[in-house]
């Protein structure tokens, strides 16, 4: 069943809506929580925590990209679950992947605790679109699938240190960018 | 936590972004090494019929460097050809049944170096000319000169101690790392596809479903897609639509408009429906299957610019250039500053003086110059890297709106495969000098120091557009910098090659080791070249590569010299007379052959293979950087 399909089903209030969510992305949110939890009940529960928000909030919302939506709202819960979990819990590689992003406010800073998240994420949108395109698709990969090094190398047949060189310049040049349009607290 | 918050600001980027990231957008090479086992004994006889020009038959080269993997024993007589091959580790078989045309016998050992158990069994005909000269009995050789001892291996019985492995691995590993990876470069040209016979490489066209799409939306709302109402659909209706797409941005944002539209485009432009729901259809890149699906809609300039390729007319250099558009645009856009300060002298555009004239500055907001050194100095250090980022938050700025959509046609161009046309075009008629070496001819030589600068170009690529700022004359600045970090070759090479590839770069999007890609596969469709040019030993020899333990070798043109190979034999100007039928290979990874080398040690010290006779070596280097 196609996007706007469920939707429709999730307006019209009928819980077969949420057995199609499953049957057409069950298997990418469990990967995309994969990415960050390293415990299967861990998954499970944010899988099925955000097919119910997705039932909450649609209506009224009706987003133009219910895969995307439906991820973000599995990040989300993942990235909940990750800080309470304890450490032997965590994804190790999602945790490097924090640990590369702490670079970009480091110095004993922090982000504008104003800024919301979707408007940070105006914000980073913007410097993305300004970025060549291959270095783009690789931060994407990286910090919203939340994919390691490696696999990002396979997916776009690329080598690994080449991604790790696009990362790091990258990084470079977002924290730049934050600091200079002022979004970092002092 | 900052760091969270940052990633929850990742978390909530835009749909499109994460729809891209999504998209694998360009055919690459593989880049791994990649390693058939039975590709051994095919490559063997590939070389053994004498495929290659060049081959010695009687005294055949075989693989290079291999200290440890090869002997091949060629005789005359009999029918069928056993092909014997056994493994240092794991116990895996090798197994391959080989005959030609007029049966002649290919007696084949074969040790291969694999670290899992596994059994593989190859079949290969070839229709070329038989073997028959007579061979000695047993003949064991290597590429380039480089031998192997092939005597009787002396069994000390002794297995290698810890110590030993440490203080002498060092040799052999240099050895084996250079010959081992060379082996399985060499051998992708088996385990890619070897179905030859002749045929024609055809680029693969990505833009088909997105100009479906595209097609879908004009027809189903009768969109008029003459936007400049001149009476035909070309590229510059193509470019009226981009310039109404930034006038509708710009009005949406509040921004101070970046150009006018004619009245005539912009009625057209806002008659087009927008945020319309329609059913597409598109390849399934797996499968091939034509697939649909259902989405909101509103036409982009990309669309219509692969729909005009697709089912207009297919995408000619002169789109990349500026001249053509300043002199052949019947639409006037109100750009602020003078064409004049853009056109470029010569036949062809470079990358160079594209970058170099994409941006202008205005002190008085009326009288624009280009962005030179002097406004390059004031660019902050860290934004030197990114240098639009960095002009884009001086005063007085604008970045060239003609340069923004040549950028866009150029990557859709690339896109469809047809650039490739360009290089042969741009050879052919004389418009640019693949002859880089200056040796009167075009050949895999010229390649492989096109490859070298590629490499060392590289890992400087961020910096060139504000080089090309602080130093205005940018082939003396390249090849005389260049020539100092690397005296081996002279500054007039590097000047030929920055040229070569300054050049296709604009008309190709495409970085240099592409570039290198294009040039090789256009000389290999149709010239016969030499075994040895396969062999990276070959180009480490030159100086233009080195090899690194864990890394390879340096530059993607010398680890992928298998592909180009298998290219050759595929599409070079003999495949039609060779049918090769090669079963899936085995593929190695780089851990896996790391991890196989302390046994291949232990066998070379205790005598089950032969030891790599030692000659002197060029010394590596690390390519200048």
């Amino acid at each position: 069943m196609d996007d706007a399909s469920i939707i429709k089903l999730l307006w019209e209030r009928d819980e077969q809506a949420v057995e199609e969510l499953k049957n057409s992305y069950e298997t990418l949110c469990f990967y995309v929580a994969g990415n960050i939890l390293s415990q299967k009940e861990d998954r499970e529960e944010c899988v099925n925590s955000a097919y119910m928000d997705v039932w909450s909030s649609i209506p009224p919302k009706r987003p133009d990209n219910l895969k995307n939506y439906l991820c973000k709202l599995v990040k989300n819960c993942a990235l909940d679950r990750q800080r309470y979990n304890t450490a032997a819990k965590r994804n190790k590689e999602f945790s490097v992947s924090l640990d590369e992003l702490s670079e970009c406010v480091s110095d004993g800073k922090s982000l504008e605790d104003r800024l919301s998240d979707e408007q940070l994420g105006k914000i980073i949108s913007s410097f993305l679109r300004a970025q060549p395109e291959k270095y783009r698709k690789v931060f994407v990969r990286r910090y919203w699938y939340s994919e390691s090094i490696e696999d990002i190398a396979a997916y776009f047949d690329m080598n690994a240190n080449t991604v790790a060189t696009y990362l790091f310049r990258i990084r470079k040049k977002l924290k730049a960018y934050l600091q200079k349009e002022g979004y970092i607290d002092e | 936590m900052s760091d969270l918050k940052l990633y929850r600001g990742i978390n909530n980027i835009d749909d499109d972004l994460i729809e891209e990231a999504d998209r694998r957008s360009r055919p690459v090479v593989h880049r791994f090494y990649a390693f058939a086992a039975s590709a051994a004994a095919l490559l063997i006889t590939v070389g053994a019929s004498g495929y290659f020009s060049g081959a010695d038959i009687g005294k055949k080269t075989i693989f290079p460097d291999s200290g440890i993997v090869i002997e091949a024993t060629t005789a005359s007589g009999g029918d069928v050809t056993p092909v014997t091959t056994s493994a240092v580790s794991g116990g895996s078989t090798v197994t391959a049944a080989v005959s030609t045309a007029t049966q002649t016998v290919i007696n084949t050992q074969t040790t291969a170096l694999q670290s899992a158990n596994n059994t593989i069994t190859t079949a290969l005909v070839t229709g070329k000319a038989a073997i028959t000269g007579k061979v000695p009995a047993v003949t064991s050789a290597a590429a380039g000169g480089r031998d192997i001892e092939a005597g009787e291996p002396t069994v000390t019985g002794a297995p290698a101690k810890e110590d030993e492995y440490i203080i002498e691995g060092s040799t052999i590993m240099k050895k084996y790392a250079a010959l081992f990876a060379s082996l399985l470069t060499l051998s992708n040209a088996a385990a890619v596809n070897a179905q030859a016979g002749a045929q024609t490489f055809v680029p693969k066209n990505e833009n088909l479903s997105v100009a479906m799409n595209a097609k879908t939306f004009i027809e189903r709302y009768d969109v008029d897609i003459d936007f400049n109402c001149d009476g035909k659909f070309d590229i510059f209706d193509v470019y009226a639509y981009y310039r109404a797409e930034i006038r509708e941005a710009d009005e949406r944002n509040a921004a101070i408009p970046r150009c006018t539209v004619p009245d005539y485009i912009w009625e057209k432009y806002k008659a087009i429906p927008a945020d319309t729901t329609l059913d597409y259809t598109y390849i399934d890149s797996e499968t091939g299957e034509e697939k649909s699906f259902t989405e909101k809609h509103r036409l982009g300039h990309d669309e219509l610019i692969d729909y005009y390729f697709e089912y207009v007319a297919p995408p000619q250099p002169e789109f990349m250039d500026t001249n053509f558009y300043i002199d052949n645009c019947p639409d006037d856009y109100g750009d602020p500053m003078s064409y004049d300060i853009i056109r470029h002298d010569g036949d062809l555009l470079s990358m160079w003086d594209f970058q170099r004239t994409e941006f202008s500055i205005t002190d008085d907001g009326e009288n624009y110059r280009l962005v030179d050194k002097s406004v390059a100095e004031n660019i902050p250090s860290e934004n030197r890297d990114n240098i639009e980022y960095g002009l884009g938050h001086l005063r007085g700025v604008r970045k060239s709106l003609m340069h923004e959509f040549i950028k866009d046609v150029r990557r859709h161009a690339h896109y469809t495969g047809e650039d490739r046309a360009f290089v042969k075009q741009f050879i052919e008629d004389g418009r640019v000098d693949p002859d880089v070496n200056a040796d009167g001819t075009f050949d895999m030589d010229d390649v492989g120091l096109t490859a070298f600068y590629a490499n060392l170009r590289s890992n400087s690529e961020n910096y060139t557009y504000f080089y090309s700022l602080l130093y205005q004359t940018s082939v003396d600045y390249y090849s005389e910098h260049m020539a100092e970090i690397n005296p081996s070759v002279s500054a007039e090479d590097w000047g030929r090659a920055f040229t070569l590839c300054d050049t296709l770069a604009n008309y190709c999007d495409i970085d240099n080791e592409d570039i290198v890609q294009y040039l090789a596969e256009y000389y290999l469709t149709y010239n016969e070249a030499d075994s040895k040019y396969f062999d990276p030993m070959y180009y480490v020899d030159k100086g233009y590569t080195c090899y690194r333990v864990m890394h390879g070798f340096q530059g993607r043109f010398f680890q992928t010299l298998g592909y180009y190979e298998n290219f050759a034999i595929q599409y070079g100007p003999s495949a039609a007379n060779n049918t090769i039928a090669a079963p899936e290979g085995y593929w190695f990874s780089q851990d896996e052959i790391d991890a196989a080398f302390p046994q291949y040690y232990k066998d070379v010290k205790t005598g089950v293979l032969p030891r790599a006779r030692h000659r002197p070596q060029r010394q590596d280097r690390c390519c200048g950087l």
